[in-house]
This record gives C-alpha cells, structure tokens and sequence, in this order.
C-alpha cells in the first residue's frame, strides 16, 4: 500500500513539480545554513564553516535531481527535461537547426519524391491488372478488321483492341476534355481488371447506338458524381452525344496505358468518335489506327501465342516478307514505349540522390562541428553533477526533433516533386502525399539519418569524452576525411549544375528553328465530326464562319486553316508515293497538308523560295504545291524547282512547285518531317482541322477572345481547344522540362548545399586556427595575406572538386546525351557555364571566414587563448 | 576513513525513523547528525544520503514534514513520525533483531 501511496504522491508532486522544487531547493540551502550554524557554533571561522559545508554536501546538483527524480515520474521528468533543454539548446543555434533541418528536409524529401516516381516508372506495375505477364500485344493487327479475324480464329488468346482519342465531356461552355480509350467488349475482362461501381460493357451493349456503354474512370466518377454509385444508369453527354454510364473501373485502372485515361467507350458503338477521319473506320481493312492485346489461355506459352498470331496474320500481310514477331510481352511493349520518360527518370532520381548525398555530408560536417562545440557544455554538465543517462537523452532528442523537423519538411518537398513529376510524367498514377513507398522511403532515409546522428551523441558521452578536458581540435586524419567531404560536395554541385545546364540548353535548341512562330499563334482545334456535325459541306461552312468572325477582329493579325494541326503527332498521316502506286521503293513517305492561303505567315513558316497560294489558284482548282526544303532535296536533288512543274504524286499529272519552304519538326520535336502543301479549297473535298489565328497580342486574352469568337460563330459546339502554339509545343518538350526544372532545382540546391558545407568548415578552421592567425598577425602578417590564406584553402578544395566533376560529367557524358538535344555533355560552353556556377558560388563562400579572419585582432586572440 | 562502514541498503530509513522515535520531531540536517553521532567514527552520513530517503519516506507516509523554524530560528523542514511510521518502525526492529540473532547464530564458532 506505502508503494501505491508513494506513487500517487509521486504523481501529484509530479503535476506541481514547480512548487516542490522551490520547497527542495529552499530546504537544502536550509540544510547547508544549518551546518554552517553549527560549524560557527563549535568556534570555526565563516570561511571555514562554508568551506566545510561545500565538503559536507558535496556537488548540490546531484542532491538536487535526486530529490527531483523521487518528486517525479522518472521518465517523464526526464523526457520533459530533456525536452525543456534540447528546445533551449536548439533555439540558441537557430543557424545550425534551420541548415540541417533544410538539407536533411530537402535532400530527403527530393529523393523520396524522385524516387518513387522513378519506382513508378520502373518497377511497378499497371495498377489493377491481373497477372499482367500473361498480357501481349498483337503487332502483326492493327485496324478492327483484323482484330475481328484475330478474335475469331485465336484459341491461345482472349483478345481486344483499343483506341486512344480525345473526345469531350458534358455540353457547351462546361464542356471539358476526356481522355477516351475506344476498346472492344471483352477489353476489362482481358485486362482481369474488376470494377469499383457497375459492370463491364455486356455482350447487348453492341447493339445500343442511341445511348452507347461508357465506363468512367475512378477519379472522373469520384470528381463529376462525388463517388455516388446512384450515377450507374444515368446519360452523361460525350461527343455530343447520350452515353449510359455502365460501370466505373477500380481507382487508379488505365489498363496498359502510359498516359491517364477518363473513360473507356464501345469502339463498335461509337465508330465515328473513335475514328481520327469522322468517318467509320470499322470496316476498313487498310490503317494501323489499333491496339490489339491478348491475354494468353491458362498453360498457353509465348512460343505457341505467336506462332498463332503469325498464321491468323498470313492472311492479311501482302509484304510476303516473314513475320518478325507477332506478339511481344505486353509489359515489355509498354515499356519500350515509355523509355524516354524511364531513362529521364533515373537521371532525376540519381540526381537526387546526389543532393542527398551533398546534404547527408553536409550534415555530418555540422555535427561533426557542433560536436566539438559542444564538448565543453557536456563536460561542464557533467562535472556538475548531471547524469549520463540525462545527457545521452538530451542529445538523442535534439536529434530527434531535428529529424522530425527536417521529415515534416521531407514529406512536403516529396510530396511537392511528385506533384510537379507527375505533371510532366503521364505514365504516373499515384499520389505522391500519401503514396505508401513515397512514405516508406521517407521512413527510411529519415531512419538512417537519425540513427547516423545518433551514433555521434553516444561517442560524444562516452566514458572519457565528457569527463576528460578537450582540446577542441581535430586529428589530422580526421581533418583529412572533412576535406573529402568537402571535395565530394562540390564535384556532386558540379554534376548536378552541368545537368541543369544541359537540359536548360536542350529545352532552348528544341524550341528554336522549329519551322513555327511557336509565340506568335494560336491554334482553334474544333472537332465537328464528334460534334455530330458529319456532313463534309456543312463542318466547311461552319470553319468558313469562324475565320469571318475572326477576322472581323480588329486585334487578329491573320487567319489560315489547316487539315493539320501543328505539332499534333496524332493528326499525320503519312502518304507513300511509292508501293501501290509503282513508284521505286526508295522515295520517301512525306506528309500531305492542305492549308489556305496566307497559312505560312500566319504559322510562321518561311517560305525559302517562290511564293504562298494566291486565291485565283485556289479558286480555279489548279494543281499546285509548295513543298519543304527536305523534301525538294529528297525528290529531287540539286534541281531548280520553284515555279516548274514536277511529278510529285506518281501516277498523277504533275504538280506546278510554287514554293519551297523551310522544314519542320513534328511531334516530339526531336526530328523534321517530310510535308507537301496543297490549297485546301473550300468545296467540301477536304475538312479544316486546325484554325490558325496571329493576334497583335499573343496573351491570354488573345486566347480568351479567340474562344469566344469560335463559340459565337459556332454556337452548341461540345469543346474547343484553343491554345497558344508555344504551349502545344510545350506538351512535347515536356521531359526537356522537366529536366530543366529538376536540374535547376538540384543545382541550386547542390550548389548552396556545398556552399553552405564550405563556408561551415572555413568558419569552423577560422575558429579553429584563430591562435595561429594571431601569431602571424603578430609576426607581420597584413590582413591581405591572412584573406589569400583562408581564400586559397578554399579555393584548393573548390579546384580539386572542379576537377574530379568535370571528369565525372565526361564519364557519364554518354549516358545522357540521348536524353538532350543539339547539346553533349562535353561541349565546352556546358563545362564553362557550369564550372563559372561552381566557382562563383565556391569562392562566395569563403568570402566571410576570409574577412573574418583578416578583421581578427592578434591581442585579443592571444589573450583569449 | 579506513575504519568506515559501508551502510546496508534499507539501513538508513530505519536509523531515520528511530532518530524521529528517539529525539521526536526533527528536521533533515539534524536527523543525519544525530545518526552520525550515534554511529559513532564508524561511519560519516552525507546530507546527500539522508535526504532522497527522508522524501522517499514523507511519500509512503510514515512520517510528514512541515516547516517550521530550527533551534537557531532558521525556517527549515521539520519531520515528526507518524502512527504508519511507528507501526513499520516496530516491524522492521523485529526483522533486523530477528536477522540478526540469525546471522549470529550462523557466524557463533562451531555453530554452522
């Protein structure tokens, strides 16, 4: 009972630990009156009896936390002591913490970040797939006909098609863009995927064209219906059309698409959605506009699945060429499609790691300093009376709410760069705020750095470290390791600010001289034929009354229309000359855009010889052309051709060139294309697919205006893409993009890292060597030669980092060079703007320790020691 | 201090309650003189000693501490026994007489 009692007691003094300890302190300073009182009273002197008294009770301290210790729950009192400490110790090197709660924050959180994004990448597999390694795709058929022959005679696959479009959601000014997979009925079930609401299309669905089958994606279901499963058999408008809503797919499904998908539609239910034309393409045999998987039977190997495919698909090839494979692991063909974005990922992934690896030496330096520092303090405590154990877990605990600091600030950086990642990615389907491996690597790294930094605090209290007098200073082999480090840092800050630079020089080549005036226009993507306006006359009209709005505006420059939009990869189509038409095997495909006359100023493409298509030309139907300088040069070579009339299209009467223009890229922007230029004439023969506006102003209010001209002329219209050009292009610098951004973000981190790392341990040497400069200074050292000597130590380490960067850059030179553009890592002007950020940088840091060494004064340095 | 002895563990609260027996109430520096005294050259009581074990006491009860002034009029903390403090110091009289009439017998020559 006396134990429960003393506990209880124990629990109150506890609660009111402030009161007892004024009464403990009040009556141990009574106790020591009263020896002194009897020491006086046996005749000593005052001297004497205090003398007596410091013997007699001997370190107060002690006495004192012992009392503290029974009026307390021990361990709480320590933790709260500790706690009330380390926040005292912490606050009073705000430098220190903010430095190694930033580095650790940010080098961790990047990395976790990078990292899962590069695992995202990499190693996981398409979300909600069953056994996806018994998943194929079919090369050898790529239009509906032959995947019907496919899924017809196939008996080692289940097979399906899909199709990716972008069609539009909900009516008028609400409507928005939905990323659409077109796929055939048994498409789900191949994939082995379930559904979070609803079913998967059923064998009736084929037959409903008046309200066709969609099946939501889970985040479309989750943003347009909140999650309700009451939106199952309920119309939804896509295309401009009714669709019932069959089913949702489970959260995060894209089936094996790289990029996020909205919805999955019945590719026979809706043919002209899903078709590129507007027209149907369900029953043509020619194009390649198809995606067929299969998904092996149970005991059905790769060997016996091709080998099927191969014999199905004799029936249709004409090359008479052998088959080279007919069927490809569908994971494998996923991947080598998305190789790019992989690589790209593990360069960012590795650069992050450099940053990490740049803050995890930095932190170690400032340990390593503080602890030295802090050898005094611990040794005074010590001697004081405090115990180990309360020293220990003062340090474990400033390094713990270090730790938790610098993860709080961790998880905010990961889940930042994830974001911005994800952005740029497609192929990415998580959510880097709470993603389970973005929070294991987190947990992780932050373990490690705390149990790193734990190691330190238990050598700093080890037996003799707290209780024998410290020098304070370093061993030479010790010193040694620091300079390493400090080398290390800066060859990373070099690496990490050549990437920055190669990619910042890739993204300005890849957007230069691309054949476009990629600031200057913007471009009106109306799709009339998904819009239900299928009549070829009537979606001319409606153009013809958008380019007369538009030009009634006293702010657009000029207007063209194009059957292309620019840059659009998915929008060419290549035309052969040669093959069918007899033409030798060896003229090239090129590409055939018809356009309207002033398009080229309008886009921005110089015409390098002859002239545009006048109107008379358009008008009377005359065969005329403008073609590229690339494809001048193909067809023909070292000949004069503006003006004469050439034999572009074989089997055709010949073609008067009127021009020659410049060549473009396309798509990824990474190479040029072969493109022919006839009139696009107003007769309905061909329909516009672009709307190509130069305003006075190319801003957002241009963009805004534009949109608002393009509704008024064609009211009820589903969606309007209006965009400007440079943000099209955009779309394909992407990953130029994001290795600007990243790099940028890592260089500027690695540079202030290691800058921070130097100037660090030049103060620390500054401190540390203080009695030395005074002798110098002493001996006739001006100030000048004391700067030179802290300004060359560290322009030494600077130089040797410089150095081993520059060979580590030539090393992995090519590892990297595929990833840019118009750029090598080892151009000269890549090293000089890199070395000229490292050694500004370099040298800025040790500007201050300089300044301060030359500014201290030999009297006071000399006494102080 | 050649001639010291180590205190038992558990000794000190039970000279404590004896010298509170003995003297009646009495504050913490006088309690560790008077066992001091009593313990004769044989042993030399810390302040430090007695007072953890004086708080450890007040706690479970047997005895209680007020503040009070001291024979020189100083305000010091002054400890009486209470009637737990009696009721345990009379038990663990009789265990040490006990254990010690034990040891006795076992360290008597020709006994054991």
């Amino acid at each position: 009972m006396s134990f429960l009692r003393a506990w209880l007691v124990r629990l109150g003094a506890h609660l009111r630990i402030g009161r007892r300890r004024n009464d403990i302190d009040e009556e141990l300073q009574s106790a020591v009156d009263l020896h002194i009182d009897d020491c006086l009273s046996r005749g000593m002197t005052d001297a004497d009896a205090r003398r007596s008294a410091a013997v007699a009770f001997g370190p107060r301290q002690a006495i004192r936390e012992a009392a503290y210790d029974q009026h307390s729950i021990p361990f709480i009192a320590l933790l709260s002591t500790a706690f009330r400490q380390s926040m005292t110790s912490l606050i009073r090197h705000p430098g220190f913490c903010a430095t190694a709660i930033a580095m650790l924050g940010i080098g961790v959180g990047l990395t976790a970040g990078l990292g899962a994004t590069a695992d995202a990448l990499l190693l996981r597999p398409p979300a909600g797939l069953d056994a996806p390694d018994r998943l194929v795709r079919i090369n050898v058929a790529r239009n509906y006909v032959q995947f019907e022959a496919l899924a017809e005679q196939s008996q080692t696959m289940e097979v399906t098609g899909t199709s990716r479009r972008t069609l539009s959601m909900g009516r008028g000014g609400d409507a928005g863009p939905l990323e659409t997979a077109c796929v055939t009925r048994a498409f789900f079930e191949v994939m082995g995927t379930t559904m979070a609401a609803g079913h998967t299309f059923a064998a009736s669905d084929h037959l409903s064209t008046l309200a066709p089958p969609i099946v939501l994606a889970h985040h479309i279901w989750q943003r347009a219906f909140s999650g309700n499963s009451a939106a199952i058999g309920t119309t939804t408008w896509v295309a401009g059309r009714q669709y019932v809503i069959v089913g949702v797919a489970a959260p995060g499904f894209r089936g094996l698409e790289l990029a996020a998908v909205d919805a999955w539609v019945l590719l026979p239910s809706s043919p002209v959605e899903c078709s590129i034309s507007g027209v149907s393409l369900l029953a043509s045999s020619q194009g390649s506009w198809l995606t067929v998987l299969g998904r092996m039977r149970e005991g059905i190997g790769l060997p016996a699945a091709d080998a099927e495919a191969r014999t199905i698909a004799q029936t249709w090839s004409t090359s008479g060429r052998p088959i080279e494979s007919a069927v490809t692991p569908a994971l494998e063909a996923r991947a080598t499609a998305g190789i790019r974005d992989r690589r790209l990922s593990l360069w960012v992934a590795s650069g992050a790691v450099l940053v990490l690896l740049i803050a995890a030496a930095n932190i170690g330096s400032l340990l390593a300093v503080r602890a030295v520092e802090r050898r005094r303090e611990l040794t005074v405590r010590t001697q004081l009376g405090a115990s180990r154990v309360a020293v220990r877990f003062q340090l474990l605990l400033e390094n713990a709410l270090l730790t938790g600091a610098a993860g709080m600030l961790a998880w905010v950086v990961a889940g930042w760069t994830g974001s911005v990642a994800a952005r740029f990615l497609p192929a990415i389907a998580y959510d880097p705020w709470s993603d389970a491996r973005v929070l294991g690597i987190l947990a992780t790294f932050l373990g490690v750095a705390g149990m790193i930094s734990t190691i330190a605090p238990l050598v700093q209290t080890s037996a003799g470290a707290t209780t024998q007098p410290q020098s304070g200073r370093w061993s030479p082999g010790r010193a040694r390791a620091w300079r390493f480090i400090l080398v290390a840092q800066m060859t990373f800050a070099m690496v990490l600010s050549t990437g920055a630079v190669l990619f910042a020089m890739s993204l300005t080549r890849v957007k230069a001289d691309v054949g476009y005036d990629l600031r200057g226009v913007i471009v009106a993507s109306v799709d009339l034929a998904r819009a239900g306006i299928r009549r070829q006359r009537e979606q001319q009209e409606i153009f013809a009354a958008i380019v007369d709005r538009l030009r009634e505006d006293p702010e657009v420059t000029s207007v063209a229309l194009s059957s292309q939009a620019p840059l659009g990869l998915s929008q060419f189509y290549a035309v052969t000359p040669g093959g069918a038409k007899g033409a030798g095997p060896d003229r090239p495909s090129f590409s055939i855009v018809d356009v309207t006359p002033g398009y080229f100023s309008t886009i921005g493409t110089r015409i390098l010889a002859g002239r545009d298509f006048t109107p008379d030309e358009v008008r009377s139907g005359a065969s005329v052309a403008l073609v590229d300088a690339a494809l001048a040069g193909a067809l023909w070579p070292h000949t004069e051709i503006a003006g004469r009339c050439m034999d572009l299209i074989p089997g055709r009467p010949c073609t008067t060139i009127v021009g020659i223009t410049e060549s473009r890229r396309v798509g990824s922007l990474r190479q040029t294309n072969l493109e022919a230029f006839f009139p696009l004439r107003m007769d309905g023969s061909t329909v516009p697919q672009a709307i190509l506006v130069r305003p006075e102003n190319p801003d957002r209010d241009a963009l805004t205006r534009i949109a608002t001209a393009v509704r008024t002329a064609a009211p009820n219209l589903p969606y309007v893409s209006v965009r400007l050009l440079e943000d099209v292009a955009g779309d394909h610098a992407r990953s130029w993009r994001l290795g600007t951004w990243l790099f940028g973000l890592f260089a500027g981190c690695g540079l202030l890292f290691a800058a921070a790392g130097l100037y660090a341990a030049l103060s620390f040497a500054v401190r540390q060597r203080a009695n030395e400069i005074g002798v110098r200074m002493a001996l006739g050292a001006d100030s000048g030669a004391i700067t030179r000597l802290v300004l060359g130590h560290g322009a030494r380490i600077v130089a040797i980092g410089w150095i081993l960067g520059v060979c580590a850059v030539v090393v992995f030179a090519d590892g990297v060079n595929h990833l840019l553009f118009g750029v090598t890592a080892t151009d000269i002007p890549v090293i000089a703007a890199s070395s000229i950020a490292l050694v500004v940088t370099g040298l800025t840091a040790c500007l201050w320790p300089a300044w301060r060494a030359a500014r201290l004064d030999p009297t006071v340095v000399l006494r102080t020691e | 201090m050649g001639g010291e002895q180590p205190l038992i563990q558990g000794t000190v609260s039970l000279m404590i309650l004896k010298t509170l027996d003995a003297m009646g109430p009495q504050h913490g520096y006088g309690i560790a003189r008077r066992i001091e005294q009593v313990g004769g050259q044989g042993m030399t009581l810390n302040y430090g000693t007695v007072y953890p074990v004086l708080l450890k006491l007040e706690q479970e009860g047997v005895i209680a501490g007020t503040w009070g002034l001291s024979e020189h009029n100083r305000r010091a903390r002054i400890y009486r026994l209470t009637a737990a403090g009696r009721r345990r110091m009379v038990r663990e009289q009789k265990q040490w007489a006990d254990m010690s009439a034990l040891m006795a017998r076992f360290l008597e020559p020709g006994r054991s």
